[in-house]
């Protein structure tokens, strides 16, 4: 058995190869496909079963073109099921791939994936293995380098093993994960529990409930009822000081990202997760802070002075990630977590980005002469107005503190 | 959003901004200062009322300072009123009392 250059083993279940993406310039023909690097490190294996109907592609007419992935048939099979008939952007009368039928396997119940989803460039690839259901899901921007390696690396993470997938997410390239939110996830393995895990994204953003999975971002599915976090999960993603516990984060969808707060009896706590490219959704999420600032965190009237300095220190921080950790556009996400400690009585705010940081001095020479001039002074704010900052993640990630007394004005 | 007042007696224009100076309304602040700064012929004193505003976040005074610069290069003297409260500390923050003329309205 040969092994694929570098971590990767081959797959054990022979594979179909299938298509899963638009994304990907190809055209028609053999000898484009025999170019595309992956495919040819792939047909070294002798147990992928090719699709001959997929080496001669002069009758697939199918606008955008696609991209070959070989996976487990019963996988493929699911898979196609979900996007060729579900996808108006990836369907065609005659697709060559149609006569594919037999399912092996279900779907998780309860997966709803919207066409607006499929439309604006995602995947979903999914697969079952001793008992529990992989899958990835992601969304791919319109750069079509990034989409060859992001196929690429998905067709290895199909190819290799349960150990071996594991593996390979931990060393997600980061240019990947700057341009490119992907969860992975498992539902169900020995003791029935739900793992997930986002790259790019630091924080949980699919949901279980009484054994129904759903999206429930529009990206995903038009579903927006609230429902339930595990605890658990968001704590061993975001807030090691939580911990376990058997409570739960009630979620709270809002038009401008995902949010969750602490229900009753848990830390006071809220986690919002936003989508880059904010533009003016800023102001909705100001105002979305300030209600819940105001109702969850003592000391802080709603027309409070404290009030507005810290949604001003937010407001600061949330627009750098956005401009500077996302460059503005869309396809990442921006998380920002708040907790309230009733001892010391202090507000912590977190404000992370999938950027690669930076080493911004406020007193260096360049810096003070911005300031005079009225430029980059939202860091300045921030330090100014916070009682504590500090920068994580080599400036990827900015917390500050401020204090609250009961008398806050 | 901006409303020019102009006391020719005094020689000044004040120009009161009856909401907060943010990123997402910068744009059209922008323009309503332009627009006011060339209305009338340059006077001797240019005052920025932000009595109305509670937050003016780093766009907003990026964009305040390029006014005041502005009517400085028309020849006034520009000063800027702010009510006691959330801009006290703003403008402490970011110095904009050691750059422009700052007064707080009691």
């Amino acid at each position: 058995m040969k092994t694929i250059p570098g971590s990767y083993k081959p797959f054990s279940t022979p594979g179909r190869l299938i298509r899963l993406s638009p994304h990907l310039p190809l055209q028609p023909g053999i000898d484009t496909l025999r170019a595309i690097p992956h495919i040819n490190y792939l047909k070294k294996f002798s147990r992928i079963q090719w699709d001959p109907s997929l080496l001669g592609l002069e009758d697939t007419n199918i606008g955008a073109t696609p991209t070959l992935v070989a996976a487990p048939t019963w996988a493929l099979n699911w898979l196609q099921d979900i996007h060729f008939t579900r996808s108006s952007v990836w369907d065609a009368p005659l697709h060559p791939l149609r006569p594919w039928t037999n399912k092996l396997a279900s779907p998780p119940a309860g997966l709803k994936i919207s066409d607006t989803f499929l439309q604006s460039g995602g995947f979903i690839n999914a697969w079952q293995e001793e008992g529990a259901w992989h899958m990835i899901i992601g969304q791919v921007q319109a750069d079509s380098a990034t989409s060859v390696l992001t196929f690429a690396w998905l067709q290895n993470v199909l190819a290799g093993g349960k150990a071996w997938r594991r593996r390979e997410l931990g060393i997600f390239p980061q240019s990947l994960q700057n341009s490119l939110p992907i969860i992975y996830l498992q539902l169900g393995d020995k003791n029935g529990a739900l793992r997930l895990h986002s790259l790019g994204i630091p924080a949980p953003i699919i949901l279980k409930k009484n054994a129904q999975l759903e999206n429930i971002r529009p990206w995903i599915t038009s579903t927006e009822r609230p429902r339930q976090v595990l605890m658990s999960e968001v704590a061993a993603l975001y807030w090691p000081s939580v911990g376990h516990s058997s409570g739960a984060l009630v979620f709270d969808g809002t038009s401008s990202g995902l949010i969750w707060h602490a229900s009753a009896g848990l830390p006071t706590a809220f986690l919002g997760l936003y989508p880059s490219a904010l533009g003016a959704q800023i102001d909705k999420m100001q105002a979305h802070w300030a209600t819940w600032l105001a109702t969850h965190v003592p000391g802080l009237g709603a027309n409070s002075d404290k009030l507005t300095e810290l949604l001003l220190c937010l407001r600061e921080a949330v627009i750098n990630a956005d401009k500077h950790g996302c460059q503005g556009r869309p396809g990442k996400r921006i998380m920002l977590g708040l907790q309230y400690a009733r001892t010391g009585k202090t507000l912590q705010a977190t404000v992370s980005d999938p950027g690669t940081g930076h080493d911004h001095n406020l007193r260096s020479p360049l810096a003070m002469q911005h300031q005079r001039m009225g430029r980059h002074l939202g860091l300045m704010l921030i330090h100014g107005l916070a009682d504590r900052v500090r920068f994580l993640d080599n400036g990827a990630t900015l917390q500050f503190h401020f204090r609250l007394s009961s008398s806050s004005k | 959003m901006i409303t020019p007042i102009l006391d020719t007696a005094q020689q000044t224009l004040t120009l009161k901004v009856d909401r907060d100076l943010l990123s997402s309304n910068s744009d059209e602040a922008s323009l309503a200062f332009e627009a006011a700064l060339h209305q009338s012929t340059p006077p001797e004193f240019f005052i920025i009322d932000l009595t109305a505003c509670k937050m003016v976040d780093s766009v907003g005074l990026n964009l305040l300072f390029g006014v005041l610069h502005r009517s400085q290069e028309l020849g006034a003297k520009p000063s800027i009123i702010i009510a006691k409260g959330p801009l006290e500390r703003i403008f402490q923050v970011t110095q904009i009392g050691k750059i422009f003329d700052v007064k707080i309205q009691s």
